[in-house]
Protein backbone atom coordinates (compact mmCIF):
# COMPACT_ATOMS: atom_id res chain seq x y z
CA UNK A 1 0.00 0.00 0.00
CA UNK A 2 2.77 2.46 0.93
CA UNK A 3 4.46 1.95 -2.40
CA UNK A 4 1.23 2.65 -4.28
CA UNK A 5 0.63 5.88 -2.37
CA UNK A 6 4.25 6.95 -2.88
CA UNK A 7 4.07 6.33 -6.62
CA UNK A 8 0.68 7.99 -7.00
CA UNK A 9 1.05 11.01 -4.75
CA UNK A 10 4.67 11.95 -4.04
CA UNK A 11 7.18 9.97 -6.03
CA UNK A 12 9.81 12.68 -5.54
CA UNK A 13 9.71 12.61 -1.72
CA UNK A 14 13.04 11.50 -0.23
CA UNK A 15 12.96 9.97 3.25
CA UNK A 16 16.74 10.39 3.65
CA UNK A 17 16.20 14.05 4.57
CA UNK A 18 14.61 12.94 7.86
CA UNK A 19 16.68 11.90 10.85
CA UNK A 20 14.03 9.84 12.57
CA UNK A 21 10.86 7.94 11.69
CA UNK A 22 8.75 10.17 13.96
CA UNK A 23 9.96 13.29 12.15
CA UNK A 24 8.86 11.76 8.85
CA UNK A 25 5.41 10.88 10.21
CA UNK A 26 4.97 14.41 11.64
CA UNK A 27 5.99 15.99 8.35
CA UNK A 28 3.51 13.85 6.44
CA UNK A 29 0.77 14.75 8.91
CA UNK A 30 1.39 18.46 9.33
CA UNK A 31 2.96 19.56 6.10
CA UNK A 32 0.76 17.30 3.88
CA UNK A 33 3.81 16.37 1.81
CA UNK A 34 1.75 13.81 -0.08
CA UNK A 35 -1.58 15.54 0.09
CA UNK A 36 -4.29 14.79 2.62
CA UNK A 37 -4.08 11.17 3.75
CA UNK A 38 -6.02 9.15 6.27
CA UNK A 39 -4.11 7.88 9.30
CA UNK A 40 -3.93 4.37 7.84
CA UNK A 41 -2.51 5.57 4.51
CA UNK A 42 -0.09 7.95 6.23
CA UNK A 43 1.33 5.18 8.38
CA UNK A 44 1.66 2.78 5.43
CA UNK A 45 3.48 5.45 3.43
CA UNK A 46 5.79 6.34 6.32
CA UNK A 47 6.72 2.69 6.89
CA UNK A 48 7.39 2.20 3.19
CA UNK A 49 9.54 5.33 2.88
CA UNK A 50 11.49 4.52 6.04
CA UNK A 51 12.20 0.94 4.95
CA UNK A 52 13.32 2.02 1.50
CA UNK A 53 15.56 4.94 2.34
CA UNK A 54 19.16 4.66 1.15
CA UNK A 55 21.30 2.49 3.41
CA UNK A 56 18.42 0.49 4.82
CA UNK A 57 19.01 -2.86 3.20
CA UNK A 58 16.95 -5.96 3.56
CA UNK A 59 18.30 -9.04 1.93
CA UNK A 60 15.94 -10.82 -0.40
CA UNK A 61 16.63 -14.31 -1.63
CA UNK A 62 14.67 -15.99 -4.37
CA UNK A 63 11.84 -18.31 -3.39
CA UNK A 64 12.83 -21.95 -3.10
CA UNK A 65 10.94 -23.88 -5.76
CA UNK A 66 11.47 -27.42 -6.95
CA UNK A 67 10.35 -29.43 -9.95
CA UNK A 68 8.42 -32.70 -9.61
CA UNK A 69 11.54 -34.82 -10.19
CA UNK A 70 13.66 -33.33 -7.39
CA UNK A 71 14.40 -35.68 -4.51
CA UNK A 72 16.13 -35.19 -1.19
CA UNK A 73 19.67 -36.68 -1.46
CA UNK A 74 19.48 -37.90 2.17
CA UNK A 75 16.11 -39.67 2.37
CA UNK A 76 15.03 -39.83 -1.30
CA UNK A 77 11.66 -38.13 -0.68
CA UNK A 78 10.04 -36.16 -3.51
CA UNK A 79 10.19 -32.51 -2.60
CA UNK A 80 7.29 -31.07 -4.61
CA UNK A 81 4.81 -32.53 -2.09
CA UNK A 82 6.17 -30.38 0.76
CA UNK A 83 7.02 -26.97 -0.75
CA UNK A 84 7.00 -25.11 2.58
CA UNK A 85 9.75 -27.39 3.99
CA UNK A 86 12.21 -27.19 1.10
CA UNK A 87 15.73 -26.05 1.97
CA UNK A 88 18.76 -25.57 -0.27
CA UNK A 89 22.51 -25.98 -0.12
CA UNK A 90 25.11 -24.85 -2.63
CA UNK A 91 28.34 -26.76 -2.16
CA UNK A 92 31.35 -26.89 -4.48
CA UNK A 93 29.36 -25.66 -7.45
CA UNK A 94 26.46 -28.09 -6.97
CA UNK A 95 22.99 -27.30 -5.71
CA UNK A 96 21.12 -29.69 -3.43
CA UNK A 97 17.52 -29.47 -2.22
CA UNK A 98 16.24 -31.11 0.96
CA UNK A 99 12.85 -31.86 2.50
CA UNK A 100 13.73 -30.10 5.74
CA UNK A 101 16.54 -28.45 7.66
CA UNK A 102 17.30 -31.67 9.56
CA UNK A 103 18.26 -33.51 6.35
CA UNK A 104 20.16 -30.49 5.08
CA UNK A 105 22.23 -30.44 8.29
CA UNK A 106 22.84 -34.20 8.09
CA UNK A 107 24.24 -33.67 4.60
CA UNK A 108 26.21 -30.65 5.86
CA UNK A 109 27.95 -32.72 8.56
CA UNK A 110 28.39 -35.80 6.36
CA UNK A 111 30.27 -33.79 3.72
CA UNK A 112 32.19 -31.68 6.25
CA UNK A 113 30.80 -28.59 4.56
CA UNK A 114 32.61 -25.42 5.49
CA UNK A 115 31.65 -21.79 5.60
CA UNK A 116 31.79 -21.82 1.78
CA UNK A 117 28.52 -23.71 1.63
CA UNK A 118 25.53 -21.47 0.94
CA UNK A 119 22.54 -22.52 3.04
CA UNK A 120 19.02 -21.28 2.42
CA UNK A 121 15.96 -22.22 4.43
CA UNK A 122 12.35 -21.05 4.67
CA UNK A 123 11.15 -18.99 7.58
CA UNK A 124 8.30 -20.84 9.29
CA UNK A 125 5.75 -18.03 9.56
CA UNK A 126 6.24 -16.27 6.24
CA UNK A 127 7.85 -19.01 4.05
CA UNK A 128 10.39 -16.36 3.08
CA UNK A 129 13.83 -17.62 2.02
CA UNK A 130 16.45 -16.72 4.62
CA UNK A 131 20.12 -17.38 5.21
CA UNK A 132 20.40 -20.34 7.59
CA UNK A 133 23.62 -19.00 9.11
CA UNK A 134 21.83 -15.88 10.32
CA UNK A 135 18.70 -17.68 11.51
CA UNK A 136 17.40 -19.12 14.76
CA UNK A 137 16.08 -22.64 15.16
CA UNK A 138 13.58 -24.23 17.53
CA UNK A 139 13.48 -27.96 18.29
CA UNK A 140 11.08 -30.13 20.24
CA UNK A 141 7.90 -28.36 19.16
CA UNK A 142 4.56 -29.87 18.13
CA UNK A 143 5.16 -28.89 14.52
CA UNK A 144 6.46 -31.82 12.51
CA UNK A 145 8.07 -31.76 9.10
CA UNK A 146 7.94 -34.51 6.44
CA UNK A 147 10.66 -36.41 8.36
CA UNK A 148 9.14 -35.96 11.82
CA UNK A 149 10.89 -33.78 14.41
CA UNK A 150 12.46 -30.82 12.71
CA UNK A 151 14.56 -27.73 13.15
CA UNK A 152 12.13 -24.86 12.60
CA UNK A 153 13.78 -21.70 11.23
CA UNK A 154 13.09 -18.07 12.11
CA UNK A 155 14.53 -14.81 10.93
CA UNK A 156 14.63 -13.19 14.35
CA UNK A 157 14.87 -14.41 17.91
CA UNK A 158 11.62 -12.76 19.01
CA UNK A 159 9.59 -14.76 16.48
CA UNK A 160 11.41 -17.92 17.52
CA UNK A 161 10.57 -17.28 21.18
CA UNK A 162 6.93 -16.58 20.28
CA UNK A 163 6.85 -19.88 18.37
CA UNK A 164 8.26 -21.72 21.38
CA UNK A 165 5.41 -20.40 23.51
CA UNK A 166 2.72 -21.23 20.93
CA UNK A 167 4.01 -24.68 20.00
CA UNK A 168 5.70 -25.94 23.19
CA UNK A 169 9.20 -25.73 21.71
CA UNK A 170 11.94 -27.15 23.96
CA UNK A 171 15.13 -25.44 22.82
CA UNK A 172 16.27 -22.44 20.77
CA UNK A 173 19.58 -22.39 18.87
CA UNK A 174 21.40 -20.22 16.47
CA UNK A 175 23.25 -21.82 13.54
CA UNK A 176 26.60 -22.10 15.31
CA UNK A 177 25.05 -24.15 18.12
CA UNK A 178 23.69 -26.90 15.84
CA UNK A 179 25.76 -30.07 16.26
CA UNK A 180 25.69 -33.46 14.61
CA UNK A 181 24.48 -35.02 17.89
CA UNK A 182 21.57 -32.61 18.04
CA UNK A 183 20.55 -33.47 14.47
CA UNK A 184 20.84 -37.22 15.21
CA UNK A 185 18.72 -36.84 18.33
CA UNK A 186 15.82 -35.58 16.22
CA UNK A 187 15.48 -38.96 14.45
CA UNK B 1 -22.66 -25.42 -9.92
CA UNK B 2 -21.10 -26.76 -6.74
CA UNK B 3 -17.68 -26.55 -8.39
CA UNK B 4 -18.24 -22.91 -9.37
CA UNK B 5 -19.05 -21.99 -5.77
CA UNK B 6 -16.17 -24.05 -4.38
CA UNK B 7 -13.74 -22.41 -6.78
CA UNK B 8 -14.93 -18.98 -5.62
CA UNK B 9 -14.37 -20.02 -1.99
CA UNK B 10 -10.77 -20.96 -2.82
CA UNK B 11 -10.09 -17.32 -3.65
CA UNK B 12 -11.65 -16.02 -0.46
CA UNK B 13 -9.73 -14.97 2.67
CA UNK B 14 -8.46 -17.70 4.99
CA UNK B 15 -10.34 -16.18 7.93
CA UNK B 16 -13.23 -13.73 8.08
CA UNK B 17 -14.01 -12.02 11.36
CA UNK B 18 -17.61 -10.88 11.87
CA UNK B 19 -18.92 -9.07 14.89
CA UNK B 20 -21.99 -10.24 16.76
CA UNK B 21 -24.27 -8.04 18.83
CA UNK B 22 -27.29 -9.46 20.63
CA UNK B 23 -26.76 -12.65 18.65
CA UNK B 24 -26.99 -10.86 15.32
CA UNK B 25 -24.47 -9.79 12.73
CA UNK B 26 -23.12 -6.30 13.45
CA UNK B 27 -20.43 -3.97 12.15
CA UNK B 28 -16.85 -4.33 13.35
CA UNK B 29 -14.25 -1.64 14.12
CA UNK B 30 -10.82 -1.74 12.58
CA UNK B 31 -9.17 -0.77 15.89
CA UNK B 32 -7.25 -3.99 16.21
CA UNK B 33 -6.24 -4.59 12.60
CA UNK B 34 -2.69 -3.47 13.41
CA UNK B 35 -2.58 -5.94 16.31
CA UNK B 36 -3.89 -8.67 14.00
CA UNK B 37 -1.09 -7.92 11.53
CA UNK B 38 1.42 -8.49 14.31
CA UNK B 39 0.19 -12.06 14.82
CA UNK B 40 2.77 -14.45 13.42
CA UNK B 41 1.49 -16.28 10.39
CA UNK B 42 -0.81 -13.48 9.22
CA UNK B 43 0.25 -12.22 5.81
CA UNK B 44 -2.45 -9.59 5.37
CA UNK B 45 -5.46 -8.30 7.29
CA UNK B 46 -7.85 -5.55 6.30
CA UNK B 47 -11.31 -4.35 7.14
CA UNK B 48 -13.91 -4.76 4.39
CA UNK B 49 -17.10 -2.98 3.52
CA UNK B 50 -19.49 -5.14 1.56
CA UNK B 51 -23.10 -6.08 1.56
CA UNK B 52 -26.23 -6.03 -0.54
CA UNK B 53 -28.56 -3.23 -1.58
CA UNK B 54 -32.24 -3.70 -2.38
CA UNK B 55 -33.20 -2.11 -5.65
CA UNK B 56 -36.91 -1.74 -4.89
CA UNK B 57 -38.03 -0.70 -8.36
CA UNK B 58 -36.64 -3.88 -9.92
CA UNK B 59 -37.41 -6.02 -6.86
CA UNK B 60 -33.82 -7.23 -6.92
CA UNK B 61 -30.83 -7.19 -4.63
CA UNK B 62 -27.33 -6.52 -5.83
CA UNK B 63 -23.98 -6.72 -4.07
CA UNK B 64 -21.83 -3.74 -3.21
CA UNK B 65 -18.12 -4.02 -2.49
CA UNK B 66 -16.17 -1.04 -1.17
CA UNK B 67 -12.41 -1.17 -1.75
CA UNK B 68 -9.44 0.96 -0.84
CA UNK B 69 -7.58 1.72 -4.10
CA UNK B 70 -4.27 1.76 -2.20
CA UNK B 71 -4.81 -1.67 -0.65
CA UNK B 72 -3.36 -4.79 -2.27
CA UNK B 73 -6.28 -6.67 -3.82
CA UNK B 74 -6.28 -10.44 -3.56
CA UNK B 75 -8.94 -11.01 -6.21
CA UNK B 76 -7.87 -10.56 -9.82
CA UNK B 77 -11.08 -8.89 -10.93
CA UNK B 78 -10.89 -6.32 -8.10
CA UNK B 79 -7.24 -5.70 -8.89
CA UNK B 80 -8.28 -4.95 -12.48
CA UNK B 81 -10.64 -2.25 -11.16
CA UNK B 82 -7.85 -0.66 -9.10
CA UNK B 83 -5.37 -0.84 -11.99
CA UNK B 84 -7.87 0.99 -14.20
CA UNK B 85 -7.19 4.03 -12.02
CA UNK B 86 -10.63 5.67 -12.27
CA UNK B 87 -12.06 4.57 -8.93
CA UNK B 88 -12.59 7.69 -6.85
CA UNK B 89 -15.33 8.92 -4.57
CA UNK B 90 -18.67 9.32 -6.31
CA UNK B 91 -17.83 6.75 -8.98
CA UNK B 92 -18.57 3.06 -9.28
CA UNK B 93 -17.88 0.09 -11.53
CA UNK B 94 -20.80 -2.23 -12.24
CA UNK B 95 -21.11 -5.72 -13.68
CA UNK B 96 -22.56 -6.19 -17.14
CA UNK B 97 -25.82 -7.62 -15.86
CA UNK B 98 -26.25 -4.88 -13.29
CA UNK B 99 -25.62 -2.22 -15.92
CA UNK B 100 -28.34 -3.75 -18.09
CA UNK B 101 -30.72 -3.88 -15.15
CA UNK B 102 -30.08 -0.24 -14.21
CA UNK B 103 -30.36 0.92 -17.82
CA UNK B 104 -33.69 -0.90 -18.07
CA UNK B 105 -34.89 1.33 -15.24
CA UNK B 106 -33.47 4.47 -16.89
CA UNK B 107 -30.33 4.66 -14.75
CA UNK B 108 -27.89 4.85 -17.65
CA UNK B 109 -25.09 7.09 -16.38
CA UNK B 110 -25.63 7.23 -12.64
CA UNK B 111 -27.64 5.67 -9.85
CA UNK B 112 -29.18 7.18 -6.73
CA UNK B 113 -28.75 5.14 -3.56
CA UNK B 114 -30.86 5.67 -0.45
CA UNK B 115 -29.09 5.33 2.88
CA UNK B 116 -30.85 3.79 5.91
CA UNK B 117 -31.49 7.33 7.18
CA UNK B 118 -33.05 8.25 3.79
CA UNK B 119 -30.24 10.49 2.62
CA UNK B 120 -29.29 10.01 -1.02
CA UNK B 121 -25.91 9.13 -2.48
CA UNK B 122 -25.50 9.67 -6.22
CA UNK B 123 -22.93 7.42 -7.86
CA UNK B 124 -21.67 7.81 -11.42
CA UNK B 125 -21.34 4.57 -13.42
CA UNK B 126 -17.80 4.59 -14.78
CA UNK B 127 -17.35 1.25 -16.48
CA UNK B 128 -18.53 -2.32 -16.83
CA UNK B 129 -16.48 -5.09 -15.26
CA UNK B 130 -16.21 -8.85 -15.52
CA UNK B 131 -17.77 -10.00 -12.28
CA UNK B 132 -17.42 -13.53 -10.86
CA UNK B 133 -20.09 -16.03 -11.90
CA UNK B 134 -21.55 -16.26 -8.41
CA UNK B 135 -22.11 -12.49 -8.19
CA UNK B 136 -23.59 -11.40 -11.50
CA UNK B 137 -25.14 -8.23 -10.03
CA UNK B 138 -22.37 -6.31 -8.32
CA UNK B 139 -21.12 -2.73 -7.91
CA UNK B 140 -17.59 -1.79 -6.84
CA UNK B 141 -16.87 1.60 -5.27
CA UNK B 142 -14.59 3.22 -2.70
CA UNK B 143 -14.92 2.18 0.92
CA UNK B 144 -16.05 5.66 1.95
CA UNK B 145 -18.95 5.58 -0.54
CA UNK B 146 -19.98 2.09 0.52
CA UNK B 147 -19.90 3.18 4.17
CA UNK B 148 -22.18 6.13 3.36
CA UNK B 149 -24.66 3.89 1.50
CA UNK B 150 -24.81 1.32 4.30
CA UNK B 151 -24.99 4.02 6.98
CA UNK B 152 -21.69 3.01 8.57
CA UNK B 153 -19.44 5.43 10.43
CA UNK B 154 -15.89 5.96 9.17
CA UNK B 155 -14.49 3.38 11.61
CA UNK B 156 -17.20 0.76 11.00
CA UNK B 157 -16.76 -2.13 8.60
CA UNK B 158 -18.67 -5.26 7.57
CA UNK B 159 -15.92 -7.66 8.57
CA UNK B 160 -12.16 -8.14 8.75
CA UNK B 161 -10.50 -10.44 6.23
CA UNK B 162 -7.24 -12.27 6.98
CA UNK B 163 -4.85 -14.06 4.66
CA UNK B 164 -2.33 -16.42 6.23
CA UNK B 165 1.20 -17.01 5.00
CA UNK B 166 1.35 -20.36 6.80
CA UNK B 167 -1.86 -22.42 6.92
CA UNK B 168 -0.42 -24.53 9.78
CA UNK B 169 -0.83 -21.52 12.02
CA UNK B 170 -4.61 -21.40 11.59
CA UNK B 171 -5.49 -22.75 15.08
CA UNK B 172 -3.01 -20.38 16.78
CA UNK B 173 -4.24 -17.36 14.81
CA UNK B 174 -7.86 -18.21 15.67
CA UNK B 175 -6.97 -18.49 19.37
CA UNK B 176 -5.30 -15.07 19.30
CA UNK B 177 -8.21 -13.51 17.40
CA UNK B 178 -10.59 -14.79 20.05
CA UNK B 179 -8.71 -12.83 22.71
CA UNK B 180 -8.73 -9.65 20.59
CA UNK B 181 -12.39 -9.94 19.53
CA UNK B 182 -14.17 -12.15 22.07
CA UNK B 183 -17.63 -11.42 20.62
CA UNK B 184 -16.69 -12.01 17.02
CA UNK B 185 -17.61 -14.98 14.88
CA UNK B 186 -14.60 -16.51 13.15
CA UNK B 187 -15.33 -18.06 9.78
CA UNK B 188 -12.59 -20.05 8.08
CA UNK B 189 -12.38 -21.08 4.45
CA UNK B 190 -13.19 -24.62 5.55
CA UNK B 191 -16.42 -23.40 7.17
CA UNK B 192 -17.41 -21.69 3.93
CA UNK B 193 -16.71 -24.88 1.95
CA UNK B 194 -18.75 -26.97 4.38
CA UNK B 195 -21.68 -24.52 4.14
CA UNK B 196 -21.69 -24.85 0.35
CA UNK B 197 -21.40 -28.64 0.44
CA UNK B 198 -24.26 -28.86 2.95
CA UNK B 199 -26.45 -26.65 0.82
CA UNK B 200 -25.86 -28.78 -2.26
CA UNK B 201 -26.02 -32.10 -0.44
CA UNK B 202 -29.41 -31.20 0.96
CA UNK B 203 -30.85 -30.28 -2.40
CA UNK B 204 -29.19 -33.13 -4.26
CA UNK B 205 -31.86 -35.26 -2.57
CA UNK B 206 -34.20 -34.34 -5.43
CA UNK B 207 -31.86 -36.01 -7.87
CA UNK B 208 -31.38 -39.03 -5.63
CA UNK B 209 -35.15 -39.48 -5.65
CA UNK B 210 -35.26 -39.18 -9.45
CA UNK B 211 -32.42 -41.66 -9.70
CA UNK B 212 -34.25 -44.17 -7.50
CA UNK B 213 -37.35 -43.85 -9.67
CA UNK B 214 -35.26 -44.44 -12.80
CA UNK B 215 -33.60 -47.43 -11.15
CA UNK B 216 -36.97 -48.94 -10.28
CA UNK B 217 -38.16 -48.46 -13.86
CA UNK B 218 -34.98 -50.07 -15.16
CA UNK B 219 -35.43 -53.14 -12.97
CA UNK B 220 -39.08 -53.42 -14.02
CA UNK B 221 -37.94 -53.54 -17.66
CA UNK B 222 -35.25 -56.07 -16.79
CA UNK B 223 -37.61 -58.34 -14.91
CA UNK B 224 -40.08 -58.14 -17.80
CA UNK B 225 -37.34 -59.19 -20.21
CA UNK B 226 -36.11 -61.96 -17.95
CA UNK B 227 -39.56 -63.43 -17.39
CA UNK B 228 -39.61 -64.88 -20.87
CA UNK B 229 -39.88 -64.20 -24.57
CA UNK B 230 -43.03 -63.29 -26.43
CA UNK B 231 -44.46 -65.81 -28.94
CA UNK B 232 -43.17 -63.69 -31.85
CA UNK B 233 -39.65 -63.74 -30.46
CA UNK B 234 -39.85 -67.52 -29.89
CA UNK B 235 -40.97 -68.05 -33.50
CA UNK B 236 -38.14 -65.83 -34.71
CA UNK B 237 -35.58 -67.99 -32.93
CA UNK B 238 -37.30 -71.16 -34.16
CA UNK B 239 -37.10 -69.96 -37.80
CA UNK B 240 -33.43 -69.05 -37.40
CA UNK B 241 -32.71 -72.49 -36.00
CA UNK B 242 -34.67 -74.13 -38.82
CA UNK B 243 -32.55 -72.18 -41.30
CA UNK B 244 -29.45 -73.73 -39.77
CA UNK B 245 -28.33 -71.14 -37.23
CA UNK B 246 -26.46 -72.63 -34.35
CA UNK B 247 -27.24 -71.76 -30.73
CA UNK B 248 -23.99 -69.80 -30.48
CA UNK B 249 -24.83 -67.67 -33.50
CA UNK B 250 -28.32 -66.87 -32.19
CA UNK B 251 -26.89 -65.83 -28.84
CA UNK B 252 -24.22 -63.68 -30.51
CA UNK B 253 -26.80 -61.89 -32.60
CA UNK B 254 -29.04 -61.18 -29.61
CA UNK B 255 -26.02 -60.11 -27.54
CA UNK B 256 -24.97 -57.57 -30.17
CA UNK B 257 -28.54 -56.31 -30.46
CA UNK B 258 -28.95 -55.73 -26.72
CA UNK B 259 -25.44 -54.30 -26.40
CA UNK B 260 -26.14 -51.75 -29.13
CA UNK B 261 -29.47 -50.81 -27.52
CA UNK B 262 -28.01 -50.31 -24.03
CA UNK B 263 -24.90 -48.46 -25.24
CA UNK B 264 -26.82 -46.19 -27.58
CA UNK B 265 -29.44 -45.30 -24.99
CA UNK B 266 -26.75 -44.61 -22.38
CA UNK B 267 -24.85 -42.39 -24.84
CA UNK B 268 -28.02 -40.50 -25.82
CA UNK B 269 -28.91 -39.93 -22.16
CA UNK B 270 -25.45 -38.61 -21.24
CA UNK B 271 -25.30 -36.43 -24.37
CA UNK B 272 -28.69 -34.90 -23.62
CA UNK B 273 -27.56 -34.13 -20.08
CA UNK B 274 -24.33 -32.52 -21.27
CA UNK B 275 -26.14 -30.48 -23.91
CA UNK B 276 -28.71 -29.33 -21.34
CA UNK B 277 -25.88 -27.88 -19.26
CA UNK B 278 -23.72 -26.60 -22.12
CA UNK B 279 -26.48 -25.02 -24.22
CA UNK B 280 -29.15 -24.14 -21.69
CA UNK B 281 -27.06 -23.63 -18.48
CA UNK B 282 -29.08 -26.37 -16.76
CA UNK B 283 -32.25 -24.25 -17.00
CA UNK B 284 -34.99 -25.14 -14.46
CA UNK B 285 -32.67 -27.62 -12.73
CA UNK B 286 -30.43 -24.77 -11.49
CA UNK B 287 -33.34 -23.30 -9.55
CA UNK B 288 -33.28 -26.29 -7.23
CA UNK B 289 -29.91 -25.12 -5.85
CA UNK B 290 -30.36 -21.35 -5.89
CA UNK B 291 -31.41 -19.28 -2.91
CA UNK B 292 -34.43 -17.02 -3.46
CA UNK B 293 -32.30 -13.90 -3.91
CA UNK B 294 -29.67 -15.46 -6.17
CA UNK B 295 -29.58 -15.03 -9.92
CA UNK B 296 -28.94 -18.09 -12.12
CA UNK B 297 -25.35 -18.82 -13.14
CA UNK B 298 -24.31 -18.61 -16.77
CA UNK B 299 -21.60 -20.38 -18.79
CA UNK B 300 -21.39 -23.31 -16.40
CA UNK B 301 -18.19 -25.30 -16.85
CA UNK B 302 -18.76 -28.99 -17.49
CA UNK B 303 -17.58 -31.30 -14.74
CA UNK B 304 -17.97 -34.84 -16.13
CA UNK B 305 -17.11 -37.58 -13.69
CA UNK B 306 -16.01 -40.33 -16.10
CA UNK B 307 -15.53 -42.87 -13.31
CA UNK B 308 -19.10 -42.41 -12.09
CA UNK B 309 -20.53 -42.71 -15.61
CA UNK B 310 -18.50 -45.85 -16.20
CA UNK B 311 -19.71 -47.30 -12.92
CA UNK B 312 -23.37 -46.65 -13.79
CA UNK B 313 -22.86 -48.19 -17.25
CA UNK B 314 -21.12 -51.28 -15.86
CA UNK B 315 -23.83 -51.78 -13.26
CA UNK B 316 -26.70 -51.50 -15.72
CA UNK B 317 -25.46 -52.90 -19.03
CA UNK B 318 -24.49 -56.42 -17.89
CA UNK B 319 -27.77 -56.74 -15.97
CA UNK B 320 -29.81 -55.77 -19.04
CA UNK B 321 -27.80 -57.97 -21.39
CA UNK B 322 -28.06 -60.94 -19.03
CA UNK B 323 -31.79 -60.43 -18.68
CA UNK B 324 -32.09 -60.45 -22.49
CA UNK B 325 -29.74 -63.37 -23.21
CA UNK B 326 -31.00 -65.87 -20.63
CA UNK B 327 -34.53 -66.34 -22.01
CA UNK B 328 -33.09 -66.43 -25.56
CA UNK B 329 -30.72 -69.18 -24.52
CA UNK B 330 -33.54 -71.18 -22.93
CA UNK B 331 -35.43 -71.11 -26.22
CA UNK B 332 -32.37 -71.50 -28.46
CA UNK B 333 -31.35 -74.85 -26.92
CA UNK B 334 -34.75 -76.37 -27.75
CA UNK B 335 -35.45 -78.12 -31.10
CA UNK B 336 -36.68 -75.87 -33.89
CA UNK B 337 -39.93 -77.78 -34.43
CA UNK B 338 -40.68 -77.74 -30.72
CA UNK B 339 -40.23 -73.95 -30.68
CA UNK B 340 -42.37 -73.40 -33.77
CA UNK B 341 -45.18 -75.60 -32.50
Amino acid sequence: MGEKIHTARCASLNANTFDAYDALVMALREQHLCGKLSAKHREALAVYLWDHRKGAKEQYFEKLTVTKEKKCPVCGMYLYKYPQWVSKMQLQGKVYYFDGIKDMMKFYFQHNATSNAVLRVQEYYTNKTIDARKSYFVVGSDVYGPMGDELIAFEDKHKAQQFMLDHRGKQLFDFTQITQELVRSLD
Amino acid sequence: MQNVYLQEVQKMPDIVLQNRQAGRFSTIRDTYVDKILEINGVEDAFARVQGSYTFTQANKRFDIIGIDPFDAQHLAWLDAVVQDGKLTQGKMYVSVQLKTLLAHHYYKKSFRFFTPTLYTVDMEIVKEIEAPQTKPFIAVMTQEDAQKIFGYRADEFSDIALYLSNQNELPQVIAKLQTLYPNAKIITKEDMKVAILQRFDLRKGVFVTLFLVSLLTFFMIVSDKASGLSSAERKEIGILKALGWRVQTVLQARFMESFIIITLSFAIGVTMGVLWIALFDAAILQNIFLQTYEAPLHNLALNINIKLLLLVFLLSAPVYIAATILPVWKVAVMDADEVLR
